[in-house]
C-alpha cells in the first residue's frame, strides 16, 4: 500500500515535470521532449504489483490528459498498455541498468507508436503530422537517456516501501 | 472475485481500464470537450495550477541555461550570418555613397554647359589614372565622340585639367597640367601674363612670369590667358600658396599647387574644338573657384576674373 502511494507520488511528481521542465517553451532538443511520465510508468512497474502498474499508468495518463488539454483517456489508454507490456518484462529490469533502460527503449517506441496510432484512430491526426517520425525516433531515445537517472532514483523512492521486490 | 495477486487479476484491470480510457475518450468527442469533461479538466488545472507555478519557478533557470548551451553553436551561426550580412550592407552603402558622389559630379559636369555654351562638351570618365611616373589620364571617350587632339579638358568646376595629346576611337589621353612638360599660358591677378608648367608632381607647379609688374600674393588664383586658340581664357589653373616678389621683373616660384585635385578626379569633361572658336580664345565667364579639401573637384568661392 505504501508502494502505491509512493508510485502515486512518482507519478504526479512526472506529470508535473512533464508539464513545465518539458512542455513548449520548456528543454525540448530538436523540438522533441522526452516523456517522463512513461519513463516512470514503466520503471516503477518493476517494483509494483500488476494492479497498482496499470493504475499508476492510467493515473499518469489521465493526468497528462487533462493538464495539456488532449482528448481525454487518449494517453491514459496507451499508458495503461505500456504499463502492462512493462509488467510483463519486469524480469529485464532484473539484468541491470541498462537492460532495464533497454526495456525503456523499446516499450517506450512502442508506446509512443500507439499513442500515433490511438491518436490518429480518435481524430488526433498525430501520425500525420509533419514531426511524427522525428517524435517517434526520438522520445524513446530520450527515454532511454532519462531511464538511467530514473531507474536509481525510482529504485531508492520505492525499495524502502517495498522490500520484497527490491534487488 | 480472482485473489489479489493473481495474473488474470492484472488482465481484468487492463481491461478495465482499457474500457475507462474508451468510454473517456469517446464521451470527450461526443462532448466536443465541454460539459462534464471541460469541468473536470478545469478542475484538474485548478489543482495543479500552484504546483506548476511554483515547479516552474524552480525549473525556468535551468531552461533558460539549457536554451542557452542549446543554442550556442545557432548564435555563432547567427552570429556569423549576421556579420556577412553586415559586410554586404557596408559593401552597398559604400556603392550607394559613391553612386551619390558620382551623380553629384555628373550633375556639376551638366551644368558646365552653361559655362561654355560655345563648346560641345563631352563627359568622360577616367579609366586609368597615371602613376608616378606617367601622370597622364585616359578617358572613355575618343574620337568616336568627337574628341580630337588639343582638346581642353576641364573638371566639373571648369577648372582646367590639361589637355588631349592623343586619341584612338574609344579613348583619349589627357596629359594633365602637373605632368612634366606640361605649360600653361596663364594670367595673375594684377594682369601679367606668365606660364605654369608642370613638375611631375600632383601638388606642384611652377610659374613664372617674365615682364612682372607686381607680386603674386598667397591664395590668388591664377587662369588661363591665350594659351592658344582652343583654350578659352579665365579656366582656372592654379593657386599662389606663398607670396613671390619681383625679381627683376621676373617671378618664378614653385609655390604654387593646381587648381584640381587630381587624387580625386574621377570625371572630366572634355570641351570640344570645333572651329566655331574664330581666331581667338574665348573668354570664360568666371564665378570661379578655389580649391577645396573635402571636394572632389574644387567648390566655389567667388573671385573676379583678370
Amino acid at each position: 500500500m505504501r508502494a502505491r502511494s509512493a508510485s502515486l507520488v512518482l507519478i504526479l511528481l512526472g506529470v508535473l515535470v512533464q508539464t513545465t521542465l518539458f512542455s513548449v517553451g520548456g528543454i525540448r532538443p530538436f523540438r522533441v521532449a522526452p516523456d517522463v511520465v512513461m519513463v516512470v510508468t514503466i520503471v516503477t512497474a518493476r517494483w509494483l504489483d500488476d494492479d497498482a502498474a496499470l493504475l499508476v499508468g492510467f493515473t499518469g495518463g489521465v493526468l497528462v490528459d487533462l493538464l495539456a488539454s488532449s482528448l481525454l483517456g487518449w494517453r491514459a489508454l496507451t499508458l495503461t498498455l505500456v504499463a502492462y507490456m512493462a509488467v510483463r518484462a519486469r524480469s529485464r529490469f532484473d539484468l541491470g541498468l541498462m537492460s532495464g533502460a533497454l526495456v525503456v527503449l523499446v516499450l517506450s517506441l512502442a508506446g509512443v507508436v500507439l499513442l500515433g496510432v490511438i491518436g490518429t484512430l480518435f481524430g488526433q491526426a498525430t501520425l500525420t503530422e509533419p514531426d511524427a517520425l522525428r517524435r517517434i525516433m526520438l522520445v524513446p531515445g530520450y527515454n532511454f537517456v532519462l531511464a538511467f537517472l530514473a531507474q536509481p532514483v525510482i529504485a531508492r523512492a520505492l525499495e524502502g516501501r517495498s522490500r520484497s521486490r527490491a534487488l | 472475485m480472482l485473489p489479489y495477486g493473481s495474473p488474470r487479476r492484472g488482465t481484468v484491470t487492463l481491461g478495465v481500464l482499457v474500457l475507462i480510457s474508451f468510454l473517456l475518450m469517446t464521451f470527450d468527442i461526443r462532448s466536443s470537450g465541454e460539459g462534464f469533461i471541460q469541468t473536470v479538466r478545469s478542475g484538474a488545472q485548478s489543482v495543479f495550477n500552484p504546483f506548476q507555478s511554483v515547479a516552474q519557478a524552480v525549473i525556468d533557470p535551468v531552461v533558460d541555461a539549457f536554451d542557452a548551451l542549446a543554442n550556442l553553436a545557432s548564435l555563432r551561426d547567427e552570429n556569423d550570418r549576421l556579420r556577412a550580412e553586415r559586410e554586404t550592407l557596408l559593401a552597398r552603402m559604400a556603392e550607394a555613397e559613391a553612386a551619390l558622389v558620382e551623380n553629384d559630379q555628373l550633375r556639376a559636369l551638366l551644368a558646365l554647359q552653361d559655362k561654355f555654351p560655345d563648346f560641345n562638351l563631352t563627359t568622360a570618365a577616367i579609366i586609368s589614372s597615371g602613376d608616378s611616373f606617367d601622370l597622364r589620364l585616359t578617358i572613355n571617350r575618343g574620337s568616336d565622340d568627337g574628341i580630337v587632339l588639343g582638346s581642353v579638358v576641364v573638371d566639373a568646376s571648369g577648372s582646367l585639367i590639361g589637355f588631349v595629346v592623343e586619341v584612338s576611337e574609344a579613348n583619349a589621353i589627357v596629359s594633365p597640367i602637373i605632368a612634366s612638360g606640361t605649360v600653361v599660358g596663364v594670367v595673375t591677378e594684377a594682369g601679367d601674363p606668365g606660364f605654369i608648367s608642370g613638375q611631375g608632381t600632383e601638388d606642384e607647379v611652377r610659374l613664372e612670369v617674365y615682364d612682372a609688374t607686381s607680386p603674386v600674393t598667397a591664395d590668388s588664383v591664377l587662369r588661363t590667358f591665350r594659351h592658344d586658340n582652343n583654350t578659352p581664357n579665365g579656366l582656372n589653373v592654379a593657386i599662389v600658396t606663398a607670396r613671390a616678389d619681383v625679381n627683376v621683373s621676373k617671378i618664378d616660384t614653385n609655390d604654387v599647387v593646381p587648381f584640381v585635385d587630381f587624387t580625386r578626379l574621377q570625371f572630366v569633361t572634355v570641351l570640344g574644338t570645333a572651329g566655331d572658336q574664330g581666331g581667338e580664345p574665348v573668354d570664360v565667364p568666371t564665378d570661379t573657384t578655389t580649391p577645396d579639401a573635402d571636394s572632389t573637384s574644387g567648390s566655389t568661392s567667388t573671385t573676379e576674373a583678370p
